[in-house]
């Protein structure tokens, strides 16, 4: 898979903070990729230097092959929904889309049926003559979201899509983004992990401006690597943890302190499916009320650990 | 929600159609706004008013300074030459203008209503469109509109859209006062029509240098009212600074467009090239501004 965007070493400064540090990540072409990582961790400026609007203090961005210079900017190579970046409030929902894709070469008529096509997407037809000053926070994102839509093949990048949508709203936002990859490239951020995790199919986590964990949503998890058993009780069999370790490719096997969770380490992603099936016969073999079988971590808690205040 | 949009081909970039689609979204949003009226209102009011009191005046002196004008149009080739050469030796207008209004080319009434009036244009120009880039800047809407085109070509499009509407409101003004004028006889019609496309040429220059001016701060500076505040002042403080500086040196006094305006109105080449020089150079340190600043 080739990359759409590659940042190397990229570093950015205001003045004395340092926003994002040393920071390289490759996004491959088709992706959808999260960008996730708690407050300040440098996702708004990452975006802002995809995005060209911000210089790299050091580094090296590519968007498609091509390099951004300073001072020219990704022009027609990326479509973004900025963060705290606000659309003319005098003008009005439909003309304001119709300009921006004039903007972006389309003719009058095209640029026309693909905003109004737009606004369909999300959901906000109806209010195509109102005036971006007598839209809600809510409406007012979808409006930025409908821009990203009125382009051609850029890659899409959405700076926190969800933040102030009711949950039904977020949740068609989500369906309407995961129908949008079928063609194209996006990136976003979320504070939403649940959201990301189901969304996407990589994620790059920062913490402080740095890279601290990145890859596909399986690797990023451990997905192929770790098995987490819940017990409905403890085990009654000792025997059952040393035939667990016998198994193929089994690298560990960490019982939790109470006893009703067993925790295993795998050391090939490749005979994950089949680590879990002999797991569960040796479980039952020995008696186990098994509750539950998780592969991998919950992205939830990767974040934790990742970005904990000891991780640096 | 479903997305139904088919990204389709992608077009060629053209600057200069991304400039067109800037610029005409610019004029026509300014075109539209109260402030092209007050620009409208306010030149016209200060020019229609100085018109007025200059045809009064000229009234009162019983027609003398038009009288003196039509004389100075019949006077032989050797006399029109001695006259420009008494005028220049004043030191009061260099020898082009000298010889436009000699020659009856620019009517005095229309020159002395033009030099008393356009001291308030440079100000409005800035009223207008002082808060045009700046105010992009300060919300980051420029983030949804550079993404799209080139930063040279948006700051092209301000320009553009900023001219038209300043000149397009003075050409404006100056007609609907010829239209008055008509309308009373108030003066020779005739002479200032044929003037008016040469003025207007010299008004071209006139504008785009302070369109130019006022985009390099909004291009500088942000917030806008800082836009406001700085360029106003600094025209005041150009023209004063030039003033004193002209004391120890007078080339020195040349230094500003202030001077220059005069001499434009008889399209003289220097103060043409004056006018274009200092709008080449604001417009490449806006452009230089916006392509090194975040966005």
């Amino acid at each position: 898979m080739s990359a759409a965007v590659e940042m190397i070493g990229v570093t950015k400064d205001y003045g004395r903070v340092r926003a994002v540090d040393d920071l390289s990540l490759s996004i491959p072409e088709g992706s959808l990729y999260g960008l996730i990582g708690p407050n300040g961790a440098g996702k708004t400026t990452t975006f802002a230097l995809l995005g060209g609007f911000l210089r790299p203090t050091k580094g090296e961005i590519r968007i498609r092959g091509r390099q951004l210079l300073p001072g020219l900017p990704p022009v027609g190579q990326v479509l973004s929904l900025p963060q705290d970046a606000a659309l003319p409030n005098h003008k009005r929902v439909l003309e304001c889309l119709i300009f921006l894709a004039q903007l972006g070469g389309m003719s009058g008529a095209e640029a026309r049926q693909k905003s109004e096509q737009a606004l369909k997407d999300v959901g906000l037809s109806e209010l195509a003559d109102r005036k971006l000053s007598q839209l809600s926070h809510g409406q007012r994102r979808r409006v930025g979201i409908a821009q990203t839509l009125v382009g051609h093949d850029e890659v899409i990048m959405l700076d926190e899509p969800t933040a102030g949508l009711d949950p039904r709203t977020a949740l068609e936002l989500g369906q309407l983004i995961q129908s949008l990859h079928a063609r194209r490239t996006i990136v976003l951020s979320s504070h939403n992990l649940s959201e990301v995790e189901t969304l996407c199919t990589h994620a790059a986590i920062l913490s402080k401006g740095k890279l601290v964990a990145s890859g596909t949503m399986d690797e990023i998890k451990g997905t192929g690597q770790l098995l987490l058993v819940a017990l409905g009780q403890p085990l009654s069999n000792p025997a059952a943890l040393q035939a667990l370790a016998t198994i193929v490719s089994v690298r560990a096997v960490n019982p939790s302190p109470d006893g009703t969770g067993i925790e295993i380490q795998c050391g090939d992603p490749n005979l994950a499916d089949q680590v879990t099936t002999e797991v569960l016969k040796v479980l039952i073999q020995h008696g186990a009320q098994v509750k539950g079988v998780e592969r991998g971590r919950k992205l939830e808690q990767r974040f934790l650990e990742t970005t904990a205040p000891t991780s640096g | 929600m479903s997305a139904e949009v088919n990204p389709g081909v992608r077009p060629e970039r053209n600057v200069l159609a991304e400039t067109w689609c800037m610029a005409r979204a610019e004029a026509i949003e300014m075109f539209l706004s109260i402030r092209a009226l007050f620009l409208v209102i306010t030149y016209g009011g200060i020019a229609g008013g100085i018109g007025a009191f200059v045809v009064w005046i000229d009234g009162k002196m019983e027609g003398k300074l038009a009288e003196a004008s039509q004389k100075a149009a019949e006077l032989s080739v050797t006399e029109k030459a001695s006259l420009v050469e008494q005028i220049t030796k004043q030191g009061m207008v260099s020898q082009t203008l000298a010889e436009a209004i000699v020659n009856g080319d620019l009517p005095p009434l229309v020159l002395t209503i033009l030099y008393t009036s356009t001291f308030a244009i440079p100000i409005l120009i800035i009223l207008v469109g002082y808060n045009r880039i700046a105010e992009d800047v300060s919300s980051r809407y420029t983030r949804y509109v550079l993404q799209r085109i080139h930063r040279g070509a948006y700051l092209a499009g301000k320009i553009i859209g900023h001219f038209l509407v300043c000149f397009t409101a003075v050409v404006l003004v100056h007609v609907l006062l010829l239209g008055l004028a008509k309308a009373y006889d108030i003066f020779d019609l005739g002479r200032t029509v044929q003037a008016m496309p040469r003025i207007w040429l010299g008004m071209a220059c006139f504008v785009l240098a302070y369109v130019s001016y006022t985009v390099m701060f909004s291009s500088l500076l942000q917030p806008p009212f800082l836009v406001l505040l700085i360029a106003a002042m600094g025209l005041f403080l150009i023209r004063f600074l030039t003033w004193v500086l002209s004391f120890f040196w007078a080339p020195l006094g040349e230094l500003w467009l202030g001077v220059w305006d005069v001499r434009l109105w008889a399209l003289e080449p220097a103060a043409i090239g004056v006018f274009l020089g200092y709008a080449v150079v604001f417009i490449a340190l806006a452009q230089l501004a916006l392509r090194r600043r975040d966005l």
